[in-house]
């Protein structure tokens, strides 16, 4: 399938497009509980205003809280009250988990790509990227955690806005055997990593946000105080489409770039592996409990 | 060895990093645990500051609603009308201080009682009874009873009004009582006012029909005086009409009395120029032939004078006042029973009034002399005693004295001379007449005649005058001027001083006490070194001191008591000028 140039949206248009869309919206409140999770004197009750000027989440949140996953004794009425159930902590990653969901809520399946999929895939990356904070660093990565989510967001947004050309360049990938990135560059001038870069930027996520979404492939390239970050997000996402938890992009796979960030940030591969156990174990469960 | 160190390391490894992990994950959860804890308190603190707040705010509305309660309370009690609130079950829940004051029972000890409790031999209806308003909903007004209270029996007027809450549920009664017996007692008291103020202008009206008619009687009555005399001189003694025509004479002269009195009555209201001492009235009333010659006809009452000593004087007139006199006194003998001795009582005395004695007619406070009348006679009717003052009222035996007006004539008289009159009296047991006269402070116009103001006129003498009152001054200046002197006059001794160095005077009047500076006799001795010779009189407000004695055995002369006449003041000049030089 050929696409007309016209086709074709400069990566500016499409933020601009994206900007007047719905996902505007969500973009904000995502970055005000991204601010909350980055200000340390930051307090619950500025979290639960989040929560409560936003009645969806707010039901999405309290329809989880009162799930069997967190399996309370009482029914949870309000936000204040989960607050004191689950903690802050876990109530900051419930509520960025739930906003960022809606975004990959609608579900459609084009060459193995699915919503669904990809949504485990950013869950997982998510899980797994701050692990690698906490268990190896001692660290509480909340970040990590946010660009796990986030990292492909790109891929929605050429999804709802240039589905078409999506289509294409998945057909294009898929045939030619080459990475997705690399099949964007081809047929957009720009990959999906760029894309959620800019739209980061755009909402004013902090610079670590952004620097881990736009890349999460080439975490070499990122500006030298947040390559760290990016090495722990490519690890985590290239770990969890070798362990099959992706999508159709998980066939192409550099190795020397993996192992080169293993090496530089000092991670055992038996040490992923037991993190990867966890992972695995946490998204039985999450799917389980239907929480995914 | 190798493999199998390499094996065992593989087995160790994996389980070295299970523990970094775990402990990696213990110390986050630690920190997180500490951050939860601390968010926690953050919650429980802010609710303790909201908890606080609303604390705060409830204790603002509660001193907010005590505020009210008192002022509701401040004006409960400032109302004239007895307030209380009852619920449902009447109970007493609030009473104001009138309320209180009425029951006699203090408003803390009314609260929570009902009526019962409180007075449980009471059974007024207007304070039980509530079913009505509480059953209906509706206002009950103006009920009227009289009700038993420790200060006796009172009329009392009352409205009750059903006390409801927001929702319009009745919660009690509210209970506003008047008590009417002020408000009586000022009714009946106008009616006697209307009732005296109509007699009044009766009277005056009567009084002037007949100064009118008197006048014009007079002249017609010559004939009934003067012929009968004329003919009677004319009739031989044995004559048979002499009897017929000594009637006539003797009733023409009783229609004369009857005129005079009525030209009394009409003469009211002329001007009171005389200071008169009601003593000297009595005194010369009682040795009046007319007197006497009543009191030799009825000697067996006896006239006893009480007059009292210092009696004020005051200002009217002498002929109306010595008419008033003698109809009290003719009254008082006549009103005496037939049989037996009776006693009448003239006595005066002074009396400070502050206030009316029976409501009579707009009493002035202040001093009075009173002028009072009793007798132990047949008394007047209590139904009587408000028409004896209307002229030809009377339950005397008509025809046997007077004219009719006596009364009538002393109560013009006193209403002249804006005193009052207190009648007292009991069938059976006599009657006393009090006249209220207001005083004056006026000396009374007897005493030595005024001596001729040449007697003591200035030659042209000039004079000085030493006084530190400035107003001192001007009016012995313009007295001792307007006696034909020479006045001159200075402010202080020392400016008497310097002027007797340069000039000289023929008398100088000194003031005693001169502040500041030097005294009246320090200026005289000051003098006398100047100018040995010179004469001087001493005025002075105060007593003759010892200092004054002191300053006329150095040759001043008379004292002068200040205020001063002209006549004192001119007298005292002339006499120290037409003193022999020593």
């Amino acid at each position: 399938m050929k696409i007309p140039p016209k086709a074709i949206v400069p990566l500016n248009d499409l933020i601009d497009q994206v900007n007047r869309s719905n996902i505007s919206t969500i973009g904000s409140v995502v970055a005000r509980i991204i601010a909350v999770i980055n200000n340390p004197d930051a307090t619950a009750k500025e979290l639960v205003e989040i929560i409560l000027t936003d009645p969806p989440l707010a039901a999405n949140v309290l329809r989880l809280v009162n799930s069997a996953y967190c399996a309370p004794k009482n029914k949870i009425a309000d936000i204040q009250q989960a607050v004191i159930f689950i903690g802050f902590e876990a109530l900051k990653e419930l509520a960025l988990n739930q906003k960022v969901c809606e975004i990959f809520k609608r579900n459609q399946n084009i060459n193995g790509y699915s919503r669904a999929r990809l949504w485990k895939h950013s869950v997982a990356v998510a899980l797994f990227s701050k692990m690698i904070y906490r268990r190896e660093f001692a660290q509480r990565g909340e970040n990590a955690y946010a660009v796990g989510l986030l990292h492909d967001l790109g891929i929605i947004i050429e999804d709802q806005f240039q589905n078409e050309i999506l289509t294409h360049i998945l057909e294009t990938a898929s045939t030619r055997d080459i990475a997705l990135v690399s099949a964007e560059r081809e047929v957009l001038g720009y990959d999906h990593a760029q894309i959620g870069m800019a739209l980061a930027e755009n909402w004013k996520l902090p610079a670590e946000i952004t620097m881990g979404i736009g890349y999460h492939h080439n975490p070499e390239q990122a500006p030298d105080a947040c390559v760290p970050f990016t090495r722990v997000i490519h690890i985590a996402n290239a770990s969890c489409q070798k362990n099959d938890i992706g999508y159709c992009d998980a066939t192409q796979q550099d190795e020397g770039l993996f192992n080169q960030c293993r090496q530089a940030l000092n991670l055992e591969p038996h040490a992923l592996d037991l993190i990867m156990q966890e992972v695995q174990q946490k998204l039985t469960e999450m799917e389980a409990e239907g929480v995914l | 060895m190798e493999p199998s160190h390499s094996s065992e390391e593989d087995r160790i490894r994996p389980l070295e990093t299970k523990i970094r992990h775990l402990q990696n994950e213990l110390d986050l959860t630690q920190t997180e645990y500490q951050n939860l804890i601390d968010n926690y308190f953050n919650i429980f603190s802010n609710m303790e500051k909201m908890v606080e707040e609303r604390t705060r705010e409830l204790n603002q509305v509660k001193s907010q609603l005590e505020v009210k309660t008192r002022e509701l309370q401040i004006m409960l009690d400032a109302s004239p009308a007895l307030i209380f609130y009852k619920d449902t079950r009447g109970r007493y829940i609030r009473a104001n201080r009138k309320f209180s004051d009425f029951l006699d029972i203090p408003i803390t000890e009314i609260i929570g009682k009902t009526h019962h409790d409180l007075l449980p031999d009471s059974n007024e209806p207007i304070f039980l009874n509530d079913e009505d308003v509480l059953s209906s909903g509706q206002p009950i007004l103006g009920q009227y009873s009289h009700v038993n209270t420790p200060a006796g029996r009172k009329p009392m007027i009352i409205d009750k009004i059903p006390n409801k809450d927001a929702r319009g549920n009745v919660i009690g009664i509210i209970g506003f009582a008047t008590d009417m017996s002020e408000q009586e007692r000022a009714q009946k008291e106008k009616l006697e006012l209307q009732e005296r103020l109509a007699r009044s202008q009766k009277m005056e009206s009567i009084g002037l029909l007949a100064g009118g008619v008197a006048h014009d009687l007079n002249n017609v009555l010559t004939g009934f005086v003067s012929y009968p005399e004329y003919l009677l001189m004319e009739l031989p003694e044995n004559s048979p009409l002499r009897d017929p025509i000594l009637t006539i004479q003797e009733s023409g002269k009783k229609a004369a009395a009857i005129v005079q009195d009525l030209l009394t009555l009409a003469r009211r209201g002329v001007t009171h120029t005389e200071v008169l001492n009601l003593n000297e009235i009595v005194t010369s009333y009682v040795a009046s032939p007319e007197h006497q010659r009543m009191a030799s006809d009825t000697s067996r009452v006896r006239l006893e004078m009480r007059l009292g000593g210092d009696l004020l004087n005051i200002k009217g007139s002498g002929v109306h006042l010595r008419k008033t006199i003698m109809n009290l006194v003719f009254n008082a003998f006549e009103s005496q029973s037939d049989e037996g001795q009776g006693q009448v009582v003239i006595r005066t005395f002074n009396r400070y009034v502050d206030k009316s004695l029976k409501g009579y007619d707009n009493v002035q406070e202040g001093d009075y002399a009173v002028l009072e009348v009793q007798d132990h006679g047949i008394g007047i009717a209590a139904e009587d005693l408000n028409r004896i003052f209307e002229p030809f009222y009377t339950r005397k035996a008509m025809g046997r004295s007077g004219t009719g007006l006596g009364m009538a004539v002393v109560w013009g008289t006193v209403q002249d001379h804006k005193g009052y009159i207190d009648v007292e009296s009991i069938v059976g047991e006599g009657s006393v007449f009090r006249l209220y006269f207001p005083a004056t402070r006026e000396a009374a116009s007897c005493g030595a005649d005024p001596i001729p103001i040449q007697a003591y006129m200035g030659r042209g003498e000039r004079i000085l005058v030493v006084d530190d009152i400035k107003e001192q001054r001007e009016i012995a200046t313009s007295l001792l001027g307007r006696l034909n002197y020479k006045v001159e006059s200075v402010a202080s001794g020392l400016d008497a001083l310097e002027y007797l160095k340069r000039k000289t005077s023929d008398l100088v009047i000194l003031d005693m006490i001169m502040e500041p500076g030097i005294d009246g006799l320090e200026t005289y001795r000051r003098i006398l070194s100047i100018r040995p010779k010179q004469r001087a009189i001493i005025a002075s407000g105060y007593s003759e001191t010892q200092r004054v004695h002191e300053a006329q055995r150095l040759g001043a002369g008379t004292y002068v008591r200040k205020p001063y006449m002209l006549e004192t003041i001119g007298l005292a000049v002339r006499r120290e000028l037409d003193r022999p030089a020593a």
